[in-house]
C-alpha cells in the first residue's frame, strides 16, 4: 500500500470517528434539553432550568451544523480514497 | 560418429532443461483465471467500515438519520452466527440484523406491537403480504447494551419471507412472549458507519 493511500485511509477513518463523537454529543445535548425542558414545566420550577434547556438546545444545533460540515469533509475524503484505489489509465 | 553422438547428447540435455524450466514457470503462475472474472484484490468496503463489525456505540447513518447502536444480540445456532443491533435516534428505534450466510443479508426491522400473529403455519398474511415460512429453530444468544432481552440464554425463532420482505418471531427464555418484527432487506451500501473509538472497531 502506498503512503498516500494509507494516509487517505487514516484521514477517512479519523473523520468517521469524529462524526461518531459529534453524533453522541448531539444526542446527549438533545436528551438534556428535553429532560430540562420537562423539568421546567413542573410547578415551582426555577426559571433558570428553562434557560439551561435552551442552552443545550443551541448546543445541539451547533453540533448538528458541525456534523454536516464534517460529513462534507468525509465525502471529499472518500472521493480522494476511491481515486487512489482506482486502477490507473 | 562420436562427435555426432556427443552433439546429440548435449542437445538432449539442453532440451530437457528447457522443458523443465518452462514447466516450473507455468506451475508458479497458477491456473489461468476464468475469462470475465476480475483477478485483482477484492474491493475495499464502501462506507469505510464493515457492517459485520458493528458494535455498541457505533453510529449508523441510514436514510439521512444518525442512529446510535445501543444494544446488540449475538446469536449462535450450531456455529452459524448472526447479529441484531438496536439502533436509536432520540425516541425512535429500529433493529438491524446482519447475517453472512451465502452472501451478506442486512435487514432493517421494526417491532410490531400488539400484532395478532402466531408462528406455525407454512404461510402467514400480514398487511396484505403473504409470507412463507423460511426457517424455525432455536439458537443461543448473548445480549450487550440495551436490548430488552436477558443477558443471554436460548431463543426460539421463526422467520417468514416474501421477496425482500421479512416477518420474524423471536422468543427469549421459556416463558417469554413472541417479539414480532417486520423487515426489509437493504443493501449494505445504503449504510454509512461512523465507528466509535472503542476497541474492536
Amino acid at each position: 500500500m502506498s503512503d498516500a493511500l494509507a494516509d487517505a485511509e487514516a484521514t477517512e477513518l479519523g473523520l468517521r470517528e469524529q462524526l461518531s463523537d459529534l453524533v453522541h454529543a448531539r444526542a446527549r445535548a438533545d436528551a438534556e434539553s428535553a429532560r430540562l425542558a420537562d423539568r421546567a414545566t413542573l410547578a415551582g420550577a426555577h426559571a433558570e432550568i428553562a434557560e439551561i434547556a435552551g442552552r443545550y438546545e443551541r448546543q445541539s444545533q451547533t453540533l448538528a451544523a458541525e456534523i454536516e460540515t464534517l460529513r462534507s469533509s468525509l465525502r471529499a475524503a472518500e472521493a480522494e480514497l476511491e481515486r487512489l484505489r482506482a486502477p490507473g489509465d | 560418429m562420436d562427435a555426432f553422438l556427443i552433439l546429440l547428447f548435449i542437445a538432449l540435455i539442453v532440451g530437457a532443461g528447457f522443458v523443465y524450466l518452462r514447466g516450473r514457470k507455468q506451475a508458479g503462475a497458477g491456473p489461468p483465471a476464468p475469462a470475465g472474472l476480475p483477478t485483482g484484490p477484492a474491493p475495499e468496503p464502501i462506507g469505510g467500515a464493515d457492517v459485520r463489525a458493528l458494535k455498541l456505540g457505533d453510529v449508523v447513518n441510514y436514510e439521512s438519520r444518525d442512529w446510535i447502536v445501543e444494544g446488540t444480540l449475538r446469536f449462535n445456532q450450531g456455529g452459524f452466527r448472526w447479529d441484531e443491533h438496536r439502533l436509536v435516534d432520540g425516541a425512535d428505534s429500529l433493529w438491524l440484523s446482519v447475517e453472512d450466510d451465502e452472501g451478506l443479508e442486512i435487514v432493517v426491522w421494526e417491532r410490531l406491537r400488539g400484532a395478532a400473529l402466531e408462528p406455525g403455519p407454512g404461510s402467514l398474511e400480514h398487511v396484505g403480504v403473504t409470507y412463507e415460512l423460511d426457517e424455525r429453530g432455536n439458537a443461543n444468544f448473548t445480549s450487550e447494551g440495551v436490548t430488552g432481552a436477558p443477558g443471554g440464554g436460548k431463543a426460539e425463532f421463526a422467520d417468514y419471507a416474501r421477496d425482500d420482505k421479512r416477518l420474524s418471531f423471536e422468543r427469549y427464555g421459556d416463558d417469554g412472549g413472541w417479539e414480532i418484527s417486520s423487515g426489509n432487506v437493504i443493501s449494505e451500501h445504503v449504510l454509512d458507519i461512523y465507528p466509535s473509538r472503542g476497541a474492536g472497531g
